[in-house]
């Protein structure tokens, strides 16, 4: 595929190219006889298959599959959890469209397990990964990293302390089990 | 408005205004885009004696959930005058006039922005009045306009807007505060300058139908202006420039996102094909 790049950047509402020369494509749309540009960003022109796209400078930040997002947990059934997914890894613009996304019981970890309950609890704030997108957001905690990044204790609400493959409440004494990422409560800003 | 009496010569004997201005002549314009760090997209404007910030979120979840529209966005646009904006404090919070102004530059908006892009979301557009000295929609719209396209929303153009109106039986541009409160009449006019389509218009007086459409020229003439402005202001932030060299270093800053925009191309190109 052969692609020519323009030499200037559009701004929104710019002619770039003519609907006889080229086919609207990402970022442009063709108005009598003519395209133009919908954002700011580069013009690239494909002269393969004809079409004049854009490389948005700002993009609207949409989740895609092998995303990585930082979730709530807002409930928890015995086959599924219910999150709400609150940024996405790498980025600092907030996620645009669906922010609900589900973790089926079977894509928690690599191990068996019974009951998604066992594994996370409301409130806790998870990072997982985005394995389809669309019609709903469906996300896996099937790797080392992924998982219960800060989790509270279920009786007294303080934040619990990782102890070994376990979580452990100082105040209240308690133990509880989560399927944890590999940096829990110590994640660093991207 | 209204016509309220005054022995302020607001048209002088050489045909000048109040602050020495020709009757076709605008206010001097400033616009800074992304000024805001947390926001989205924003724009800061100074038009005379206006000041006005404006702040672009989204698109994202739409709140009040019941206002979602499945299969569009919602442009919620919020317009504010700072209670030290006037020199009566305003009292804050929302009035009937902020609520009109908020609709209908929500309205101008949902002309221009390609909404069906983002089914069930809402656009967040601030604008907040720091100061104000007559035509503070007009400002607000304005601003807003380089806001949302600093925050990457695709639209089909910028959104220019002036107004324009009757002052001592003369047909004045770009009204300030003593002409607004003791002239004839205030049209402000907002367009979308490549089409020349009328996105808001709305008019506090009385005009004949000859001095209406002398009126309709010259704010559609400075809207036009306000729109090289507009994409001045873009330009410099954005360094939108047909100089190569500039463009280079550009482009080896701008490498940053390059695998998200493959992803969203290929699913605009499933879009298409559904459709």
């Amino acid at each position: 595929m052969t692609e020519k790049k323009e030499s200037k950047k559009v701004l929104p509402g710019e002619l770039v190219a003519t609907a006889e020369e080229y086919m609207p494509g990402f970022g442009t749309f063709e108005d009598d006889g003519n395209i133009y540009s919908t954002a700011i960003g580069s013009l690239y022109l494909d002269e393969g298959n004809k079409i004049a796209r854009l490389d948005f400078k700002n993009p609207p930040l949409v989740a895609f599959d092998e995303d990585v997002v930082f979730c709530e947990v807002t409930d928890v059934k015995p086959s599924m959890v219910v999150c709400r997914i609150q940024a996405m890894e790498g980025t600092s613009r907030g996620i645009t469209g669906e922010t609900m996304g589900t973790l089926h019981v079977s894509k928690i970890s690599n191990r068996y397990v019974e009951d998604a309950s066992e594994k996370f609890r409301i409130t806790d704030i998870i990072r997982a990964e985005v394995i389809q997108s669309r019609p709903s957001i469906q996300l896996t905690t099937a790797k080392p990293h992924l998982g219960v990044i800060m989790a509270r204790c279920n009786s007294c609400r303080e934040p619990l302390d990782r102890k070994g493959n376990k979580l452990y409440c100082e105040s209240c004494e308690r133990t509880e089990y989560r399927k944890l990422a590999k940096d829990y409560r110590d994640v660093k800003p991207c | 408005m209204g016509g309220a009496k005054t022995d302020i010569k607001l048209i002088d004997e050489n045909g000048l205004r109040f602050d020495g201005r020709k009757p076709d002549e605008l206010r001097p314009i400033r616009i800074e885009a992304n000024v805001l760090k947390r926001a989205d997209g924003s724009a800061y404007l100074e038009w005379g004696g206006n000041k006005v910030i404006a702040a672009v979120y989204g698109p994202r979840e739409c709140h009040p959930r019941h206002m979602q529209d499945p299969l569009r966005a919602v442009v919620q646009a919020k317009y504010n005058m700072a209670s030290f904006s006037v020199s009566d404090r305003k009292r804050p919070g929302p009035d009937r006039r902020s609520q009109e102004i908020s609709k209908i530059i929500s309205e101008a908006f949902e002309h221009v922005i390609f909404t069906h892009l983002f089914p069930r979301t809402s656009i967040d557009v601030y604008m907040e009045v720091l100061q104000a000295d007559a035509g503070t929609r007009c400002a607000a719209l304005t601003a807003a306009s380089v806001a949302l396209a600093d925050a990457g929303i695709p639209m089909r153009d910028l959104v220019s807007s002036c107004a324009a109106g009757k002052v001592q039986d003369t047909i004045v541009l770009d009204l300030r505060k003593e002409e607004d409160n003791f002239g004839e009449a205030d049209m402000p006019l907002g367009i979308v300058p490549r089409t020349g389509e009328i996105v808001l218009l709305q008019m506090d007086g009385d005009l004949t139908l000859e001095e209406f459409n002398k009126t309709m020229s010259l704010a559609t003439e400075a809207c036009h202006k306000i729109y090289e402005l507009q994409k001045d202001a873009l330009r410099r932030k954005y360094g939108v420039t047909d100089d190569e060299d500039v463009q280079e270093s550009v482009d080896a800053v701008a490498e940053s996102v390059p695998d998200r925009q493959e992803e969203a191309e290929e699913a605009f190109e499933d879009e298409q094909e559904e459709s």
